[in-house]
């Protein structure tokens, strides 16, 4: 224990970096430039990087929820508090430290592990970042080394109005702050994406408020690097050095957050063809029931319904003869079977890793789903959240659902809880109580079978008593 | 939809098939353009140039009966043409240039795009619900406008121009898609290295459309002011194109089924339904004098924008109308990863036949589908005075010239020449990087030109970055002299004017360092090929006199060259030039003369019975030699000038009635 507390000054100062003394920064933000050179106990070690795992899954269910910022910042914060936080500031800077980089180890491996904690780690860091004071923004800023200077007040006077005018547009006071930094727009891209920031050939002007974007950008850029060389190095190194170590709780650490992914049907399920409208019935969530009935009217789906509907059966266990048929079935009456040989069948194969790179692909998550943008002519997409309110009612009442499960089922989508409004859908439609919540679609599937066989059974063993 | 859309048996020609192409892709596409656009610069002589970047980048060709060939690619011009010619792809997609990934950890065939033009795609189709013209594919003249303005909107925002320039991008080709969009390509070397979010950031900006079928209101517009971008595109464009056109060319409000499309997207259900008793009550009586689409605008208007509507959202909702009918909709997968294929320009669609050529966004409004050239239409032209070429180019002679040209002087050389820029300054920043690791490098050796062997630095480098250069003093015939290219100033300044180590002399004194003494000395470096810069295109065009340089021509090296109006002068004098006129001068009034009807067979336009000689079913193969040597007898008694001898390709040029 002494080993290990003589070597936390070293952790927050190496880390941290900038700020000076660990203790002297309350509620300090480290940029996470450099690994700490300590000792950490191995139950330490493990703990904490489950600690801030569960942040980063709460930070992941807010933002698959469509939370507004307002209401991330508020998440951010309580999940901070509540699993991170501990009563000396440089222990809770520590554990800020050590847990970062455990996790950066575990997530270092595949690609999408890479994308997945990069984007939480970075939502994470934005939030913390827009609730230090500006004192100490500046100083991260400078951390950063951010080449940027204020703009010069001639330069501002010069597009003060169109400023003002951005400052509005975006909903605050027509009073434009005074500080703006001038910056290559490919630097501030979520702000350029949501045109809250003007543009002008090509440098965007950042208000001192949205100062966070800069950072973070710089901020992700440097965790994914280091992501990468992580990756590197453990493959070459510590992977092998490590195996009776550190290997197996890495490795457990990364498989215990994703859940099954769904790519290959759970216990050798396979769904038929002929019993695909009866299963839709019972038990396809409300996305797939829609873009079913799309398809059976109009014989048609645009790509990224093919794709949404087309793993999900995947996932449900139909094979890949089956697929095949079932598409061309379907499609042959609007484009002739001809044609879909041609056009269509070579991506339904490709879905199940039979053309080109051969990548078994995962049926779409929730999260994935929620956050789609569907364009003219497309079904995919989430109902809750991109169907209209009027369409959704129609929707939800021919699955049968109304009166009052139905309006607190809008009242969830209102508040942008989708998955909540899809998880009461499943106990409004099934009559019983969902504790899991649904985060896939194809959890949806399994779950609904699973209690449908429980009853059936239930029904079946009743008589024999 | 019954109809299944089928290509039509070969028995029935439609304008489009392998062999027409054929002879397309053998005469008019130009491939040299096309790979120049492409190579960005480096395919030149200049050290700085990364010879394997075209080599890198993926084409895909679909050949007939939708084969796809993808991951094709080419290290030279030469090569792409070969290949083009000989596999006759229906359509060529054009990727990003990548690279293998050295960490690829899955598969062995991992390819990761390393730059890509950001890529707009706008398809007609996707305002399917706005116009009631057409519907799918096709486009007509009232529904083309859409198009129109959602090039206005984004040209005026990617470029740089005077008081719209959200990204200041200069090198922007915009392209017909040959049947019911357009494509925009952003060539500027800031936007091929756009990561993919900044990508999806920038077709992010753009988005105001959202939503899918399932939505009533696909556009929503907060807060009290727009986004300059929105206000911007809403007074000059969308507004006027709104009111002025589309009201009337759609009949927006003509009726019930669509005007009520237009009040679903009222907020308020009292007003919505208000008007909708309205103009329901009085759809006879105001056929009168008014249009009755502008009427009702005019209504819908009052009633929003009047005073008692203070809910902003009804305010709003004017601006709302307007932009769900007009403003542009980007397919927004296409824009936002660096692997989507596109295809290339001056492809020929195969449904329509057309020929996918640039669009002038400053004229934009000019560009007519429905006229754009169609493959039939161009071998029509080929063929109408088909042998006397008068230019080794054959596009100059059809509908394809406009295209092409605008596409060499608005996009291309523009372009080339900022390339060329940037590859220089790129290259001497490294030569000012590598001089300076040079300077710790200790020189052992040097000897005297006089014995013109191999110099070789030996050196000791303290930093290992850079490999030591090798270097060879050249054989010093003043005009043989290689230039070094080496010093950023030097060659800045030799490019117009006499180098300045012409004026050293055998001197020797030693200033500048190492490599400024070197060049005085006239040593070249070995690897490097030759050390040509010009930023002018090389294009041959043979009607322009002989002032501009061939391509092909050895280039002069360097040597004194005069400026200004001095130069001017002396080459309008030159004799060669006057001699190069009076050729072309002769040349052409003896093609004039042979295509005049006064004269032989011309006239009668040799194959084309009408505009389109695919308009009847013929058999092609039967006449193709006898006509040919007809024609060309014919002209060769009429006296005319420029004949070549036909080449094979042409032997196969189609037939009509006309040559029986």
């Amino acid at each position: 224990m002494e080993i290990v507390r003589s070597h936390r000054q070293i952790a927050a100062a190496a880390a941290g970096g900038g700020g000076g003394d660990g203790g002297g920064r309350a509620g300090g933000l480290p940029t996470y430039r450099l690994a700490p050179q300590l000792e950490v106990r191995l139950e330490e070690f493990e703990l904490f990087a489950i600690d801030r795992l569960g942040v980063l899954k709460g930070i992941a269910d807010g933002l698959s929820r469509g939370k507004r910022p307002e209401e991330m910042e508020k998440l951010v914060n309580e999940l901070w508090k509540a699993r991170m936080r501990r009563q000396d500031p440089a222990e809770t800077l520590n554990k800020d430290i050590i847990s970062h980089f455990v996790l950066r180890l575990v997530y270092c491996r595949t690609e999408e592990l890479r994308k997945w904690f990069l984007s939480m780690e970075t939502t994470l860091f934005r939030y913390r970042f827009r609730l230090e004071s500006h004192e100490s923004q500046r100083m991260l800023m400078s951390e950063f080394q951010l080449p940027y200077k204020a703009l010069p007040h001639l330069e501002f006077e010069a597009v003060k109005d169109k400023l003002s005018q951005v400052a509005r547009s975006i909903g605050q006071s027509a009073t434009v702050e005074s500080v703006f930094f001038k910056v290559p727009f490919e630097e501030v891209p979520d702000l350029v994406a949501s045109r809250r920031v003007f543009l002008s050939k090509g440098y965007a002007y950042v208000a001192m408020s949205q100062v966070v974007s800069l950072v973070v950008t710089q901020f992700r850029c440097n965790i994914s690097k280091a992501l990468v060389l992580t990756n590197r190095k453990w493959m070459a190194t510590i992977k092998e050095e490590e195996k009776d170590r550190l290997t197996p709780i890495v490795e457990a650490l990364s498989n215990a957050y994703f859940g099954p992914d769904y790519s290959q049907p759970k216990d050798a399920v396979e769904i038929s063809l002929k019993d695909i409208d009866q299963l839709a019935r019972t038990s396809f969530p409300l996305c797939m029931r829609h873009m079913l009935e799309k398809l059976r009217e109009n014989h048609h789906l645009k790509h990224g319904g093919r794709m949404q509907f087309g793993l999900f059966l995947k996932g449900a266990g139909l094979k890949l003869e089956d697929a095949l048929a079932f598409w061309r079935a379907e499609f042959s009456q609007k484009v002739g079977s001809e044609r879909f040989d041609k056009e269509y069948a070579y991506s339904i194969r490709h879905n199940y890793g039979k053309e080109g790179k051969r990548t078994d692909y995962t049926p779409y998550s929730c999260q994935k789903i929620i956050s789609a943008t569907p364009g003219v002519g497309d079904h995919h997409g989430c109902p809750y959240r991109h169907f209209g309110e009027e369409n959704l009612r129609a929707a939800l009442n021919k699955m049968g659902v109304s009166g009052h499960p139905l309006e607190e089922i809008m009242d969830k989508v209102k508040n942008r809880h989708y998955q909540l409004a899809c998880t009461l859908t499943f106990e409004a439609a099934h009559g019983v109580s969902c504790d899991t919540g649904i985060n896939h679609p194809n959890q949806y599937f399994s779950e609904s079978q699973n209690m449908l066989k429980a009853k059936n059974q239930a029904v079946q063993s009743q008589p024999t008593t | 939809m019954g109809s299944i859309s089928k290509r039509p048996p070969p028995a029935v020609p439609h304008g489009f098939n392998a062999d027409y192409l054929r002879i397309y892709y053998g005469k008019l596409f130009p491939h040299v353009d096309f790979f120049k656009w492409l190579s960005y610069g480096n395919d030149g002589k200049h050290p700085g140039c990364d010879q394997s970047y075209v080599g890198r980048r993926e084409f895909s060709f679909t050949l007939e009966n939708d084969i796809y060939l993808r991951f094709q690619s080419f290290d030279s011009v030469a090569e792409m043409e070969n290949s083009i010619k000989e596999k006759c792809p229906f359509k060529i997609d054009i990727g990003p240039p990548a690279k293998r990934h050295a960490y690829a950890q899955s598969g062995n065939n991992v390819f990761v795009p390393v730059e890509r033009e950001l890529i707009f795609d706008i398809d007609i189709s996707d305002y399917d619900d706005v116009r009631y013209c057409c519907s799918g594919a096709d486009v007509c003249k009232d529904c083309w406008p859409l198009m129109t303005i959602a090039i206005k909107i984004l040209d005026a925002s990617l470029r740089g121009m005077l008081f719209c320039n959200d990204f200041g991008f200069n090198h922007i080709l915009w392209a017909y898609s040959g049947r019911r969009g357009v494509h925009c390509w952003v060539c500027d070397s800031r936007a091929r290295k756009l990561n993919n979010e900044q990508r999806a950031a920038i077709a992010d900006y753009f988005r105001v459309y959202k939503g899918g079928e399932n939505t009533m209101k696909k556009v929503s517009l907060t807060g009290p002011v727009l986004h300059p971008l929105l206000a911007r595109s809403y007074t000059d464009v969308l507004k006027c194109f709104f009111e002025d056109k589309l009201l009337l060319s759609q009949q927006l409000f003509a009726s019930e089924e669509r005007y009520r499309k237009i009040l679903d997207l009222i907020p308020d259900e009292n007003i919505a339904s208000e008007l909708h008793d309205k103009w329901q009550g009085n759809r006879r009586s105001s056929i009168s004098k008014e249009d009755v689409n502008a009427t009702r605008w005019e209504q819908l208007k009052t009633t929003l924008q009047s005073g008692k509507q203070k809910a902003q959202g009804l305010r709003r909702c004017v601006e709302e109308i307007v932009f769900s009918y007009t403003y542009p909709r980007l397919d927004m997968e296409v824009s936002k990863h660096m692997n989507h294929l596109l295809k290339a320009p001056f492809c020929i669609h195969p449904k329509t036949g057309r020929v996918c050529v640039p669009i002038d966004p400053n004229n934009c409004d000019d560009f007519d589908p429905t006229t754009v050239p169609t493959l039939s239409q161009l071998l029509g032209e080929l063929n109408a005075d088909g042998l006397h070429s008068n230019s080794e180019n054959d596009w100059e002679r059809t509908s394809l010239e406009k295209p092409i040209r605008f596409f060499r002087t608005a996009f291309l050389q523009p372009m080339l020449k900022a390339c060329k820029e940037e590859l220089e300054s790129a290259y001497n920043a490294k030569l000012q990087q590598s001089k300076n690791s040079l300077a710790c490098y200790a020189v052992v050796l040097a000897i005297p030109d006089s014995q013109r062997q191999p110099l070789r630095i030996i050196s000791s480098p303290t930093n290992t970055t850079k490999p030591p250069f090798l270097y060879a003093a050249r054989a010093l015939q003043p005009d043989r002299r290689v230039r070094t290219n080496q010093d950023a100033r030097a060659a800045a300044a030799d490019r117009h004017s006499e180098p300045a180590m012409a004026g050293s002399g055998g001197a020797t004194y030693y200033k500048g360092g190492i490599k400024a003494y070197w060049k005085r000395r006239g040593y070249g470096r070995l690897d490097a090929v030759s050390a040509q810069r010009r930023p002018r295109l090389p294009t041959a065009e043979l009607g322009r006199g002989a002032g501009q340089p061939a391509a092909g021509r050895p280039r002069r090296g360097w040597r004194v060259r005069r400026r200004g109006l001095g130069r001017r002068l002396l080459r309008a004098l030159s004799p060669r030039r006057w001699l190069a006129r009076l050729r072309d001068a002769y040349v052409g009034a003896m093609l004039r003369l042979a295509s005049s009807a006064a004269v032989g067979y011309a006239g009668a336009a040799p194959y084309g019975a009408g505009a389109d000689p695919f308009a009847l079913p013929r058999p092609l193969k039967e006449y193709d030699e006898k006509a040919l040597v007809e024609i060309y007898r014919s002209i060769l008694a009429g006296g005319g000038g420029g004949v070549v001898p036909v080449p094979a390709a042409a032997a196969r040029l189609p037939a009509s009635t006309t040559v029986a």
